[in-house]
């Protein structure tokens, strides 16, 4: 039935295409409303962070920037030049371009940077780094992946430390720093000064009772490495994996062990064919109770086996003795954990 | 009859009436709705004029690479590289190529683009070695150029970047200026025949300004490429945020040589120290090794097959450079064009 408005008669047929009309523009309104909220460059051009191993340290923790990096190190006669830098994890390339991704596969949560002169004549010059990692762990892993070889450790600063002449490294709980120089002003403060920050940095939960299962005795002290994807070994399809070096003079041995959850045989079977295009098997037995491969890789020498959710091994020994002292100290280890922490071994 | 065709008459006058209020008030929020968003880029920029400014005189039976050693004076504790035995070796290493002459046009504008990323000593082997600049700036004002700009993207704070690796006095003790990245300076560009790089903000207008372009890279380790070396140095001619491509980083190598090919760069690998590890930023002078070594060439993939040997690495184990070599941009077999001075 029309009806009718003013001086024209409004059809059924016409008032429902009216009706239509007018939803369909508020339709296409709310629509760009919507669109307008979610329409976000950013988010569309940045990846995600990937996740951290193990728990976060908690938000915010950790003494103010000031403290860790004072306007001076006055006992020590150097002095900021310019401002605190800050660079949260997504931002690190602002500063580290291209290193960024290597703080991001262990979880970096912010980088804070000073730079410091002083010295005889006050031109020497120091860059301070402090990574906050997400975890105790990740700040070992990176650690550990940049240490220079042959570098020398440093006792009583912060978990574990080296010096390289006018540079100084060390980690302390999730705290990963580098006190860098390259004059020799530099090489004479870049210690005392690592030393005052890491008075002025919490102290963190040990990084991981996994270092617990590798042996003791024989490791080279600091030399603890811990990889979220595996760069140690050279596979693409180990991940966690812990490792250490050991030896007492000449070319050191590698020890590791890699969580592998369920699937511990079946990376002991993929370790096996990875080493197999490498060399030869040479023994395939049972060492103190495990049931191991031994390896002969060209005149180097490795050695694995599979105990519960682990695959652990040996690699780079010098002789198939070397070789089976060893892996049978890595079996008594794994099936009895106890031997101390990171930190302790032989130089 | 008549009194229906009216009403049907009607009725689409009503409809198409309130259609154009539909259209007008839609029209109306676009418009407001496209004012609030980002700006959108210009339209890319094309820089395949960068060809034809300045024919390179051929040269028949020239290397493409020609490497200069002097490591009988090399300071056995690391120490800085005189810069007068910089400025030999380059000399010596030109003159197989028909010298800086034949790279730059007289009373021409030539560009260098260094590797300046951070606000790092030179001693860390993360940056080129401002002797070698400088080195490099006085050879092109000698060999005729008007003027010799040397220009990077270091994304934070670039004058610190330029001041504190002591570029920046280099370049200018040398007669040269050091022209910063501000945003009015990028422009997106197109790459021709690109495989990853989207149109992107480069820093166009030192290039567009240039009648020629030499890059200078210094050999180190990359976390993320294997090597970090003469085609990698274009990557700090983007602008925005450039990380994003991290995870296709051989492949954007290869589109940056694409959009430098045209202007023929002369290419200056700085091995005077050589960062062998933790790079690109470096960590202490226990990961560089003195090398005291200076190549110069043309083909982009030759040198820095030659560079990755100086990291003691194999080049066929650097993904871009297998696939530059794949795309025709030069050999990895080095060697059979390479001559020693």
């Amino acid at each position: 039935m029309a009806r009718t408005h003013g001086k024209h008669t409004v059809s059924p047929a016409e008032r429902a295409a009216g009706i239509a009309l007018l939803a369909a523009l508020a339709g296409f309104l709310i629509l760009l409303a919507v669109l307008d909220k979610h329409y976000d460059f950013e988010a569309v051009m940045h990846a995600p962070p990937a996740p951290a191993e193990g728990a976060d340290a908690p938000a915010g923790a950790g003494p103010a920037a000031e403290e860790m990096l004072p306007a001076a190190f006055e006992a020590l006669g150097w002095t900021r030049d310019g401002d605190i830098e800050v660079y949260p994890e997504d931002r690190l390339f602002e500063k580290i371009d291209g290193a960024d991704e290597r703080y991001k596969l262990y979880g970096n949560r912010r980088l804070l940077c000073g730079s410091y002169t002083g010295g005889d004549d006050g031109r020497g010059r120091l860059d301070v780094f402090l990574y906050e990692m997400r975890t105790p762990l990740a700040a070992l892993g990176i650690f550990g992946r940049e240490r220079s070889v042959g570098a020398a450790v440093v006792d009583g600063l912060g978990d574990a430390a080296y010096a390289v002449h006018g540079a100084a490294f060390f980690r302390k709980g999730a705290w990963y720093v580098q006190v860098k120089g390259f004059d020799e002003d530099a090489a004479a403060a870049s210690e005392p000064i690592a030393r005052a920050i890491a008075a002025a940095l919490p102290s963190g939960e040990a990084p991981d009772p996994a270092f617990a299962l590798l042996p003791a005795e024989e490791r080279v002290r600091g030399s603890e490495r811990y990889e979220p994807k595996d760069s140690v070994l050279g596979t693409d399809f180990l991940t966690q994996v812990f490792s250490a070096d050991y030896g007492t003079g000449g070319k050191a041995v590698t020890l590791f062990l890699a969580r592998c959850g369920k699937e511990a045989e079946a990376r002991r079977a993929a370790y096996a064919e990875y080493l197999k295009r490498q060399g030869k098997v040479i023994e395939e037995g049972v060492l103190e109770g495990a049931s191991v491969t031994l390896m002969d890789l060209d005149g180097s020498y490795d050695g694995f086996f599979a105990e519960g959710e682990i695959l652990a091994g040996v690699a780079g020994a010098a002789d198939q003795a070397a070789l089976r002292r060893l892996l049978a100290a890595l079996v008594r280890s794994v099936r009895a954990p106890g031997a101390p922490a990171a930190g302790s071994g032989s130089d | 009859m008549e009194g229906g065709v009216a009403r049907r008459r009607e009725f689409l006058h009503r409809c198409a009436a309130t259609a154009a209020a539909g259209a007008v008030g839609g029209g109306l929020a676009w418009w407001a709705y496209g004012r609030q968003r980002p700006p959108r880029p210009a339209d890319p920029v094309s820089l395949a004029g960068l060809d034809a400014r300045f024919p390179r005189p051929d040269l028949p039976g020239a290397p493409v690479l020609v490497v200069a050693r002097d490591t009988a004076i090399a300071d056995p504790r690391g120490g800085p590289v005189e810069a007068a035995v910089i400025e030999r070796m380059l000399v010596r290493a030109l003159e197989p190529l028909g010298t800086m002459a034949r790279f730059v046009p007289r009373g021409g504008s030539v560009l260098i683009k260094p590797n300046a990323a951070f606000a790092a000593d030179p001693l860390s082997g993360a940056i080129a070695d401002p002797r070698t600049i400088a080195a490099v700036v006085k050879s092109a004002l000698a060999a005729g150029a008007g003027e010799v700009l040397v220009a990077d993207n270091p994304i934070a704070a670039p004058a610190f970047v330029f001041d504190r690796s002591g570029i920046a006095a280099a370049v200018a003790a040398a007669g040269g200026r050091v022209v910063l990245p501000d945003e009015r300076g990028f422009a997106p560009v197109r790459i021709p025949g690109a495989t990853t790089l989207p149109p992107w903000p480069a820093f166009t207008a030192v290039l567009a300004r240039a009648d020629a372009v030499i890059g200078i890279a210094p050999v180190k380790d990359h976390n993320l490429c294997g090597a970090s070396l003469t085609m990698k140095n274009w990557y700090g001619l983007l602008g925005g945020n450039r990380s994003q491509f991290h995870q296709h980083i051989h492949e954007v190598i290869c589109d940056l040589w694409r959009l430098m090919r045209p202007a023929a760069p002369l290419l200056i690998l700085d091995g005077t120290r050589v960062l062998m590890r933790n790079g690109p930023t470096g960590g202490s002078a226990a990961d560089v090794v003195v090398r005291n070594t200076l190549a110069v060439g043309t083909d982009p993939v030759a040198i820095d097959a030659f560079g990755v040997t100086l990291l003691g690495r194999d080049p066929r184990g650097v993904k871009y450079l297998v696939e530059a070599e794949a795309a025709g941009f030069g050999t990895l077999e080095f060697e059979r064009r390479m001559r020693e001075v």
